[in-house]
């Protein structure tokens, strides 16, 4: 660990100045401080009560170089979740860790709606800046002349200048300090106050398939920033194919009051990644926030959903769905901090193992002193389709007021032997049997996804394969 | 030449737990014909129905079972669905999350392929379904929820009549069909397994109590006790035991038996 600690340090020291923002010195120097952070608290390891079940040591033993840069129209893996998702309408697309100017396409944003990329955002760069929030390959003359791309541009550096690491310190957890200092690229979407902007925004995220032969990373970090009364919905997608990859990825978000995300991350990494996620949210009064997070890949992935409901009447609903197989360990940590009164909280996460499959899944929920009138409900249930499959599962409910209203269930399981042999009595075959009592179990995931087009095509996708998960074999 | 029997039971003998509930059951049930099978609780009526059906956690330790002269034992659940055995469960449980249109789809989609039979699309399914769904009362919005899924005891029994009708079995077996039925409830089940009664199929029809039988008349009737069938008669011996109970017979096996013999072991005799 000590090692992979320094091989980091020096990856921040060399990379720094070619780095976005490098030439900015609130930028830099948020660079430096983090690495700073990262030098004195280092990887977490096992003794951490948070990574309890979860060893970073295979992470560590590996030498990663930064991911290079891909050939312009280099071939990307294919998606088993939302294999639709290059035609989408707004879309982001970012290979090994940038933005993908010519596969990428904002088109037609509603008034007050600015997307870009935080690279370009940190550099300064408005011409750059300004192509993408509008979508198109733009001259910096365009640029100049062009008075809404310039000012998207300008308030895109202001914003980044603004939030950036605001909802993410950098100084208590190891990783997002890594984060902090080497992200290379993302997305900085600001919606402004009022406006609602209804169609999902693509951020999608891929380690070009381009038989790389040496271990790679990429570290991005995005930023969502929601003014008051505005909605958006995005949908965070990794995905990577074979070869050796580390993902970092941090996205905070600031939702408003009165304002509302909906955030999907679909997490696809190839076999032999390790990927490590967090999403840091801070809900004003009355903000309303959805997650789901669909983890079915890499070696390591873990997931952290971090959720500060920071002012009275604010609504958090977490709902997850993890499929982990043989040869691979799916991580979930989510904290629901409840920490003004009158909030409410919901969260739901199944998980289905199979083979020799592991999965983590720790929910911690905290209710301040005077967070009175809470309302948190949590639950997990698991499904073990193999004797070699294990779960760890950890409700943590730490409440300090008195006037609340907390559940929390943990479950781990198997398929219902009493369901399971009234479908075989009816003739369906024992493989077909278990496949609809999956399917089942994972529909109601799937079924509380509010985003209708997201719903239909996830229904579609895993119910297809649904019938190979049950059957024990490797992919989705 | 008389036709090889539906169902052949000789000296079936199956533990629980390693506790033996079936003593050595005989039986024989040709096609067309309807027995009912009534005992008291613990005398392994329903261990009888799962070992037919092949349900796990039950230890088939002796004796064998042959549906139309092929053993049934070796049979997964499935197989035997395939070759026409149908148990409607006296607890049917709750799918949520699979909703009985899908379900019923693709079980009688099954038994049709096993048969070498055209299998049916989703109209021709929905079609073929609204015909049986007619014959137990059971209204279409039945079909969009999940299987048994918040249904009442008539309900779910209902359902598992339905299924019959819809998949068509060879044989039948009814366990305790009766049970949690109000009036209404019962005539309905019984209107509908009584319309499925066919010269092909047989049913045997597993009850505690005797009013069943007033509806679905039995050819044969046989009381199970200590896991043996202990007395077979017609339709009257129902009558009996609803009477006098189940202790006469009890006290039979007990003086038949000569001295020093267990308890619960008896011969067969049969009253016409």
């Amino acid at each position: 660990m000590k090692l992979a600690r320094a091989r980091s340090l020096a990856a921040m020291r060399r990379e720094a100045p070619s780095l976005p923002g490098a030439a900015r010195p609130s930028v830099a120097g948020a660079r430096r401080a983090a690495a700073a952070d990262f030098a004195r608290l280092g990887l977490p390891s096992v003794r951490d009560e948070d990574w309890k079940y979860t060893s970073l040591v295979p992470l560590c033993e590996v030498s990663f170089v930064r991911a290079a840069a891909a050939a312009a129209a280099a071939t990307l893996p294919t998606s088993a979740l939302l294999p639709h998702v290059l035609r989408a309408k707004h879309l982001l697309l970012f290979v090994n860790g940038r933005l993908d100017v010519a596969r990428s396409h904002t088109g037609d944003l509603p008034k007050g709606v600015v997307v870009t990329s935080l690279a370009a955002a940190a550099a300064g760069d408005t011409a750059a800046t300004a192509a993408v929030a509008e979508g198109t390959a733009v001259t910096e003359d365009e640029a100049v002349a062009g008075g809404t791309s310039a000012i998207a541009a300008v308030t895109a550096t202001a914003l980044l200048e603004e939030h950036l690491g605001r909802n993410a310190p950098g100084d208590a957890r190891g990783l997002v300090a890594e984060n902090a200092a080497l992200w290379a690229d993302g997305a900085l979407v600001h919606v402004a106050a009022g406006v609602a902007f209804d169609e999902p925004l693509h951020l999608v995220f891929v380690a070009a398939a381009d038989g790389a032969a040496e271990p790679a990373s990429t570290h991005v970090r995005n930023l969502i920033v929601a003014e008051p009364h505005s909605r958006v919905i995005v949908v965070e997608h990794y995905l990577s194919a074979a070869g050796v990859r580390y993902t970092n990825a941090v996205t905070e978000a600031q939702v408003r009051d009165g304002a509302s995300l909906t955030h999907y991350k679909l997490e696809e990494e190839g076999l032999a990644t390790f990927h490590w996620g967090s999403l840091d949210v801070s809900l004003l009064g009355g903000a309303r926030f959805s997650s789901h997070v669909l983890a079915v890949g890499g070696r390591l992935a873990r997931s952290e959903v971090h959720v500060g409901l920071d002012a009275e009447g604010a609504e958090a609903r977490l709902f997850g769905l993890y499929l982990p197989g043989t040869g691979q360990l799916i991580d979930t940590l989510t904290y629901l901090g409840h920490h003004r009164p009158r909030c409410t909280s919901e969260e739901l996460y199944k998980g289905v193992l199979r083979g020799d499959g592991r999965a983590v899944w720790t929910g911690r929920v905290f209710v301040a002193k005077d967070a009175q009138e809470t309302s948190a409900r949590q639950t997990n249930r698991n499904v073990l389709l193999s004797a070699g499959a294990h779960v760890d599962a950890r409700p943590q409910l730490e409440i300090y007021a008195d006037d609340v209203k907390c559940s929390h269930g943990a479950a781990i399981g198997r398929l219902d032997a009493d369901a399971l042999f009234y479908l075989r009595s009816r003739g369906i075959d024992e493989a077909e049997a278990r496949a609809m009592l999956t399917g089942a179990f994972v529909s109601e995931i799937v079924a509380s996804i509010p985003t209708r087009e997201l719903r239909t095509a996830l229904e579609q996708t895993l119910n297809a394969g649904i019938l190979s998960l049950a059957a024990n074999t490797g992919a989705l | 030449m008389a036709a090889v029997p539906m169902l052949t039971v000789k000296d079936l003998r199956a533990s629980v737990g390693g506790k033996p509930i079936l003593r050595g059951i005989d039986l024989t049930v040709n096609a067309g014909e309807v027995h009912a099978i009534m005992g008291p609780n613990g005398s392994g009526k329903s261990t009888l129905a799962n070992v037919l059906a092949g349900r796990e956690g039950y230890e088939v330790t002796g004796g064998e079972a042959l549906y139309d002269g092929k053993s049934l034992l070796g049979m997964a659940p499935e197989a035997r669905a395939r070759a026409g055995v149908f148990l409607s469960f006296q607890y049917p449980v709750e799918i949520p999350g699979v909703s009985n249109a899908y379900f019923l789809k693709a079980a009688v989609n099954a038994v049709r392929a096993a048969r070498g039979e055209q299998t049916l699309d989703a109209m021709e399914f929905l079609s073929h379904v609204r015909a049986q769904m007619k014959l137990v009362e059971m209204d279409e919005k039945f079909l969009n929820r999940a299987v048994n899924e918040g249904f009442s005891g008539g309900e779910k029994k209902r359902n598992e009549i339905l299924q019959m009708a819809v998949l068509a079995p060879k044989l039948a077996i009814l366990d305790e069909t009766d049970s949690g039925l109000d009036i209404d409830a019962l005539r309905i089940v019984s209107r509908g397994v009584n319309a499925l009664r066919a010269p092909d199929r047989a049913l045997v029809v597993i009850t505690h109590y005797q009013r069943l039988l007033d509806y679905l008349v039995p050819d044969q009737t046989h009381v199970l006790l200590g896991g043996r069938i202990v007395k077979s008669g017609g339709k009257e011996l129902a009558l009996m035991l609803e009477e006098r109970g189940y202790g006469w017979l009890e006290d039979e096996a007990k003086n038949a038996a000569p001295p020093g013999e267990a308890r619960g072991r008896v011969r067969e005799r049969t009253v016409s």
